[in-house]
């Protein structure tokens, strides 16, 4: 009989991922603190080469309309031209980016990432058309990763993750029901159990635990921002070569949020695909 | 001579553009009005504000065929998202029709 999966295996076998990035815990730390933010924010940027290069390429493309001829060579300048949520929204990103290297294949790669990024963007959207108590960078955070037990589990057991998702593609219902018989836990609780031991706060855990059922956690209004991120990124159809991924949206969560799906919603519809072309032109920069 | 109102991230809007919502940053504060044509110089104020995303009229130039064309693909694109979803739910259908309204336009 195949292993059942448990919350001391998850956490025995970590080394499946790649360490956590600890910037994220410290950028979700100091969120309500700018000052702190900022001291937080350039020493990160100046000690990552990546993160550097990308601030300062934005910083000069967003100057080449103002200060012609002249090259922004230094953080501080870039980050007070680009903007703080800006830099730690792109800081987050491509630290969160370095959980899902040497994923293979390279599709299952490309889908994870386009997929959380997807749901990131759309919770960050959600967040402030609804203007619920939840900041960007929790609902970003939260988006990126609530996909990360499905990683586990494809690096777990790659047979077994793929009979999952052929036996859910079969079948008509969600992942998790397939992942349930086969692993004895879905990608959620897995994923949560995982984001509670990189120390990320609660909300954020019962995000992720619970993004696929989200009556379990109908007082979290998180939950309902990355239950109903998920759908539209796959209503959407932000992420490619995935057709049919929308099973239900949570009446729940609509009403949590105060979501009616009525003519308003195409605002949110359009204010996503830009923001996720914004998110995109990071990543070919 | 048709037009579309479409949302941009900030680093898309062209001199010549008309808003067809204020464009606001992030704290909602308003930097430009709605109805606006953008100038060069507002393009900077675009950045300096650090707005994000904008919301334009753009002239349509697509012709009617191509107009269906490209609904009939949107809608199919909708179909397949949907495929699997339990369309009797009254949400989910709510949510279905909004998204096939809006690939439509």
């Amino acid at each position: 009989m195949a292993t059942q999966v448990t919350r001391s295996l998850v956490l025995s076998d970590q080394h499946a991922l790649p360490p956590f990035p600890r910037v994220v815990q410290q950028i979700l730390d100091t969120v309500e603190d700018p000052d702190a933010n900022l001291n937080v924010l350039v020493s990160h940027v100046e000690h990552d080469p990546v993160i550097t290069g990308h601030v300062l390429s934005m910083a000069n493309k967003a100057a080449s309309s103002r200060y012609s001829g002249r090259a922004i060579d230094d953080v501080f300048t870039a980050i007070s031209l680009v903007g703080l949520s800006r830099v730690r929204e792109v800081a987050l990103l491509l630290s969160v980016a370095k959980l899902y290297d040497g994923t293979s294949p390279r599709r299952m790669h490309d889908f994870f990432w386009f997929h959380s990024v997807a749901v990131g963007v759309c919770g960050i959207e959600i967040a402030h058309w609804t203007q619920t108590p939840v900041s960007v960078d929790t609902a970003l955070i939260a988006g990126l990763l609530h996909d990360i037990g499905q990683l586990w589990l494809q690096k777990f057991d790659p047979q077994r993750f793929a009979q999952a998702w052929e036996q859910s593609s079969r079948s008509g219902e969600e992942v998790v029901v397939a992942e349930r018989a086969l692993f004895g836990v879905d990608h959620g609780e897995i994923g949560g159990w995982l984001a509670a031991s990189w120390g990320l706060n609660a909300e954020i855990v019962k995000a992720i635990t619970h993004h696929h059922v989200p009556e379990n956690a109908a007082s979290s209004v998180l939950v309902a921002v990355i239950h109903i991120a998920e759908v539209l990124g796959n209503a959407l159809d932000l992420t490619p070569h995935m057709p049919g991924r929308v099973t239900k949206v949570a009446a729940s969560s609509c009403k949590a949020l105060n979501i009616t799906w009525a003519d308003d919603s195409h605002r949110l519809f359009g204010r996503i695909e830009a923001r996720s072309r914004q998110a995109a032109s990071l990543f070919a920069i | 001579m048709r037009n579309r109102v479409k949302y941009i991230p900030a680093f898309e809007a062209r001199q010549g553009m008309v808003l067809a919502e204020a464009a606001c940053d992030r704290y909602l504060r308003t930097v430009l009005p709605s109805g606006h044509q953008l100038s060069e110089e507002n393009l900077s104020q675009l950045v300096a504000h650090q707005v994000e995303l904008v919301c334009v009229t753009m002239r349509d130039v697509r012709t009617d065929e191509e107009v269906a064309l490209e609904a009939s693909t949107m809608a199919k694109q909708v179909l397949d998202a949907f495929e699997k979803a339990d369309l009797s739910d009254p949400v989910t259908a709510a949510l279905f029709n909004q998204v096939l309204t809006y690939r439509s336009a």
